[in-house]
């Protein structure tokens, strides 16, 4: 196996605009992942309209925006530490032990803590990335139109089984983003569908109006909500550096928690939450025969941000190789991809190795740079997390006006725009996840074409979908991980009752 | 967060999402059974899909409205009435925008949210004129974009 194309990738990265688009990604998502307000697909979707307008180049786009993703998985354990407020999704797990740790005085060893964690699990997974990308592109290589639609099944049945504890919810939010997606003109037959003799939508509703309406304009109507808590008060950080022995000591989970990260990152739809949550329970049966988990024990707090980190990584393989999201936010990078007629797949690294090599490169570059920026700066960041809310949110409703309209110059795309916010609220507020419909609206047309083209090869004979065997691999796999959340939870359930058994005893 | 006047089991007003959904599920699934194309050069068409997914919808919200899950809150009282008006002050400011021009729309949107996140007027003050300075500063000079500055004002 060749590694080429990392040097092709190295040269990329190297450039100086794009060393500094890197540099401004990483500390962009710092900054969103330590604010509790927003996330990294909240930063993205309000960046990705001004880089697209600015016409930056794909790759350097690719390289901020991801930037921001592991940057904001790096950012997201400040607050929990700090405040017991998760900056981000995926750092939920990190405040049950990072914040009473802080409590008990020691928030500098732990925000270094999870810094080496964090730094350990992003470098492993960047490694992992540069070493399992290419291998599985060789085997999507054969792919046709047949297998690419089952593997669409398989992401969706991962995202219903995983994502979540109502897979019928995330699986309907699948279902409304793939309806989405067929909106607009039918390029096969030039079909008008949905469009309501609107000639706004005649190619469908734009990508970055989607992702702005959904995750900005949705996100600001949720945090109404909250007006009156006030400013965040943090833990002040103490002088301090953890010990060697007390590094070392964190060395196990957090190298456990890196390859659960990264595994559980490539799978589709899945990413830095429910790695971070499957992460702290295994280190959580493995080591906590005393009872420290929870209050204050330092691998507690390494490991579920390992393991955020190397999803993040993780979930770019699928994303690059077979144009499979990963998670919420790299389908939104997939979209932004799109935006610029960059369909990933198996020729990737072959067709663009500036963009796959350049990624991964630019990762390797950019943890380092998170390293550096969240050790010793890190009360930069405790500092921006006290901006309050009423700069802040008019601020996020400004730039997503902004992003629309630059990119757009019509009203009506604003108003779309605040319409599918309002849906969006509507949906959170009933339950749904937002990542799922993304997930939908992305693959969907690819979906749509796959399975179209497939039965145009077969004369319209559905057979050709269980033909290969690698279709049939990929059914199974769906159906085995379909029917995953069932086992577990039947496990789950005989495990609680021993224990209440144990208990009691 | 103020807490919610409805007490015990709501069955019905939980099986709501999954009735609109259904709803929504029949009339995506009419639509696209009436799309109108002469000719396609696929044997599926371009109503196939659709009509796929308004089936799978479909199920998926019988089985939502069979098994709602956990209790929804719905915005009620204070926080409707903040929804409404923020959105009404969004409506607002995208269609005078073009009127109105960049800063002054933006100061109004501002300060009339910065005031809904219980800012002091002085501060919904300092946040209108900062994000619409901040902002045009970003847009006009760092990134050469040009922003309109209102036809009321000749911009």
């Amino acid at each position: 196996m060749s590694l080429d194309y990392l040097w092709t990738g190295f040269e990329t990265a190297l450039i100086w605009y794009n060393l500094l688009f890197g540099l401004a990604g990483c500390f962009l998502g710092t900054i969103v992942g330590a604010l509790p307000a927003i996330g990294p697909i909240n930063g993205i979707a309000l960046l990705l309209p001004l880089l697209y307008t600015f016409g930056v180049p794909a790759e350097s786009t690719l390289i901020m925006l991801a930037g921001i993703y592991y940057g904001a998985e790096y950012g997201g354990r400040i607050s929990s530490i700090l405040i017991n407020v998760p900056g981000d999704a995926g750092a939920v797990m990190t405040a049950l032990d990072g914040n009473p740790l802080a409590r008990q005085g020691k928030a500098a060893e732990a925000l270094a803590i999870s810094g080496l964690s964090s730094f350990t699990g992003g470098i492993l997974a960047v490694i992992g990335l540069a070493i399992f990308a290419p291998l599985l592109g060789k085997i999507a290589i054969g792919f046709g139109p047949a297998e690419y639609f089952v593997l669409m099944v398989f992401a969706f049945a991962t995202l219903g089984s995983m994502v979540g504890d109502q897979p019928v919810k995330t699986l309907i939010g699948c279902a409304i983003g793939l309806m989405g997606a067929t909106m607009g003109i039918d390029p096969t037959s030039g079909a008008y569908r949905f469009t309501f003799d609107v000639p706004e939508l005649n190619d469908g509703i734009e990508f970055i109006v989607l992702v702005i309406g959904l995750f900005s304009v949705s996100e600001v109507l949720t945090m109404l909500e909250h007006t009156h808590h006030g400013t965040l008060q943090p833990i002040k950080v103490n002088k301090g550096f953890p010990s060697w022995s007390l590094i070392k000591f964190c060395i196990p989970s957090t190298l456990r928690a890196s390859v659960i990260g990264f595994i559980v990152g490539v799978l589709p739809g899945t990413g830095a939450s429910v790695s971070s949550a499957i992460a702290y329970t295994t280190e959580k049966r493995l080591l906590d025969s005393k009872g420290t988990f929870g209050k204050g024990d330092f691998r507690g707090l390494a490991a579920p941000e390992a393991a955020n980190n190397a999803a993040a990584g993780g979930a770019f393989v699928p994303m690059l190789t077979l144009g499979v999201p990963g998670s919420g936010t790299t389908a939104v990078m997939l979209g932004a991809l799109m935006l610029y007629n960059i369909q990933p797949g198996p020729q990737l690294f072959v067709e663009h190795p500036e963009l796959g090599g350049g990624l991964i490169a630019s990762m390797f570059i950019g943890n380092i740079l998170l390293l550096l920026m969240n050790l010793p700066m890190v009360q930069l960041f405790v500092r921006i997390l006290q901006i309050p809310n009423w700069l802040l949110i008019p601020g996020i409703l400004v730039l997503s006006f902004l992003g629309i309209y630059s990119t757009y110059q019509d009203v009506f795309s604003i108003y779309l725009m605040l319409g599918i916010g309002v849906l969006g609220y509507l949906a959170r507020k009933a339950g749904f996840d937002l990542a799922p419909i993304i997930l939908g609206f992305v693959l969907g047309k690819v979906a749509e074409t796959n399975l179209r083209n497939a039965l145009a090869l077969s004369g319209g004979e559905l057979g050709i979908l269980f033909s290969s065997t690698i279709c049939i691999i990929l059914w199974v796999m769906a159906a085995a991980i379909a029917v995953m959340p069932f086992y577990i939870k039947r496990r789950q359930r005989k495990q609680a009752e021993a224990e209440a058994r144990a208990g009691t005893a | 967060m103020s807490k919610s006047a409805i007490e015990g089991p709501v069955p019905f007003g939980q099986r709501v999402p999954g009735i609109v959904l259904f709803v929504f599920a029949i009339i995506f699934g009419i639509g696209s059974w009436n799309i109108e194309y002469s000719f396609s050069s696929d044997p599926l068409g371009p109503t196939a899909f659709p009509l796929l997914l308004a089936g799978i919808l479909a199920v998926l919200s019988l089985w939502q409205i069979a098994v709602p899950g956990p209790q929804v809150s719905w915005p009620q009282g204070r926080l409707l009435l903040k929804i409404v008006v923020l959105l009404a002050l969004c409506f607002l400011t995208a269609s005078t925008y073009p009127v109105l021009g960049f800063p002054v729309s933006t100061f109004i949107l501002c300060v009339g949210v910065a005031l809904m996140f219980e800012a002091s007027l002085r501060n919904a003050v300092i946040s209108g004129v900062g994000n619409a300075a901040f902002w045009y500063f970003i847009f006009t000079i760092l990134l050469d974009i040009p922003l309109p500055l209102g036809s009321v004002f000749g911009g």
